[in-house]
């Protein structure tokens, strides 16, 4: 397929997809749930089971965390405990979580189609191609570097004992998620910083190279 | 003697690219030393990413800590700076990976809220990094045990008696994982 079509087509499509999601079937629950379905499958088909529960694994906390939200605030906004209204709640938490996960794999479904090979073949000027190819190549890094967090943090020892103890506190696992957050956003600022001299100096090289060869 | 990890014999595919053979169980003990041994790209880094640091993640319940320094220590790197620079507001001399290898080596050592003072070593070629045998020279105060993976056995000025994992290449895509027992342990 044409790199051209494949990457605004999809981007159109993805585009079409999140807006109808968030703004359309946002309050149907049978619909966002099939979508959900669908949108998995496709995706446990294309990606493999090891993406797939990778990156299940990770929104699975989010969306059960937004669940729980919403019925702690259903909770206090009711003032006593009606089932009706904490009804009202889980539903509503229910379907913003759907909407999360459906937006969270339709938009990887998008991002990992595209490969460096299709940013490369569409003729971009020099300057927006480079950053499309920084973007690209900190994920892939982003992917493979972070591929096991737990064996990750066997580096600290406070976290090991927490992962050893039956009773987990809370402070240490709020710890380890804002160090692993923290690790991320600096990771990809500071190989952005070296990756983007990098590619100039490539580019420069290659174009004086281009040059003299004339 | 403790066992920290038993990997049964048979073929594992360790990537699509890289299967390795195991003739006989491989039994590693608490307490005892192993040295990785094997030319480059023979899989000595994924065998222990993929089989023998889950199997010892998975005997460690109570029983030792695990240090483990990959291979490619940026990420490592990362947490360790912004965990204890960063949270935890110290002031650390991170300038190099050979400080920060040290610095995290000697958290682990006097780390007193463990109280066996058990600690698997698990190191993947950290002598890019810094000489094995200042990473091993402050270890006699404590219980452990090293799996250390390198290419150059023969550079090693230790005292430490290690039984060898040997990595040998069957064909391009396929390799063949032994113990040898040191006769004298």
């Amino acid at each position: 397929m044409n790199p051209v079509v494949k990457m605004l087509g999809g981007f159109i499509l993805t585009f079409i997809t999140v807006i109808v999601l968030n703004y359309v079937i946002r309050n149907n629950l049978l619909i966002l749930s099939i979508l959900l379905i669908c949108v998995v499958f496709l995706f446990y088909i294309i990606h493999g089971a090891t993406v797939f529960w990778k990156l299940a694994k990770f929104w699975l906390k989010f969306a059960l965390l937004l669940i729980g939200v919403f019925i702690v605030f259903g909770y206090l906004l009711c003032g006593e405990i009606e089932t009706n209204c904490l009804k009202e709640s889980f539903l509503s938490g229910s379907k913003t979580a759907l909407i999360l996960l459906n937006t969270v794999y339709i938009l990887e479904l998008f991002i990992l189609s595209i490969t460096i090979n299709d940013i490369l073949s569409i003729n971009l000027p020099i300057r927006y191609l480079k950053i499309l190819i920084l973007l690209r190549t900190l994920m892939n890094q982003v992917q493979s570097k972070f591929d096991n967090e737990k064996i990750l943090f066997n580096i600290i020892p406070e976290f090991q004992i927490v992962h050893k103890s039956k009773l987990r506190s809370i402070k240490p696992l709020f710890l380890k998620n804002i160090i692993y957050i923290m690790t991320l956003t600096f990771f990809i600022k500071e190989q952005g910083d070296i990756l983007g001299p990098m590619i100039d100096n490539r580019i420069i090289h290659t174009h004086k190279t281009k040059t003299n060869g004339k | 003697m403790k066992t920290i990890s038993l990997i049964d014999k048979g073929d594992y595919q360790l990537n699509s690219s890289l299967k390795v053979t195991i003739d006989n169980p491989l039994k590693f003990y608490l307490g005892r030393n192993y040295i990785i041994t094997g030319e480059n790209g023979i899989g000595k880094s994924t065998f222990i990413t993929k089989l023998l640091l889950p199997s010892v993640i998975e005997n460690s319940k109570n029983n030792f800590l695990i240090f483990y320094a990959s291979q490619d220590f940026t990420i490592q790197y990362y947490v360790i700076k912004y965990y204890y620079n960063g949270l935890l507001f110290e002031h650390n001399d991170f300038s190099s990976i050979e400080k920060v290898i040290d610095f995290v080596k000697l958290k682990f050592v006097h780390f007193d809220k463990f109280p066996n003072k058990n600690i698997v070593f698990i190191v993947d070629e950290i002598d890019q990094y810094l000489s094995i045998e200042k990473f091993l020279y402050d270890l006699k105060s404590i219980n452990y045990t090293i799996f250390l993976s390198t290419h150059n056995k023969k550079d090693l000025n230790s005292n430490i008696i290690f039984d060898n994992l040997v990595f040998e290449k069957i064909n391009r895509d396929e390799s063949k994982i032994s113990l040898n027992y040191e006769p004298s342990c």
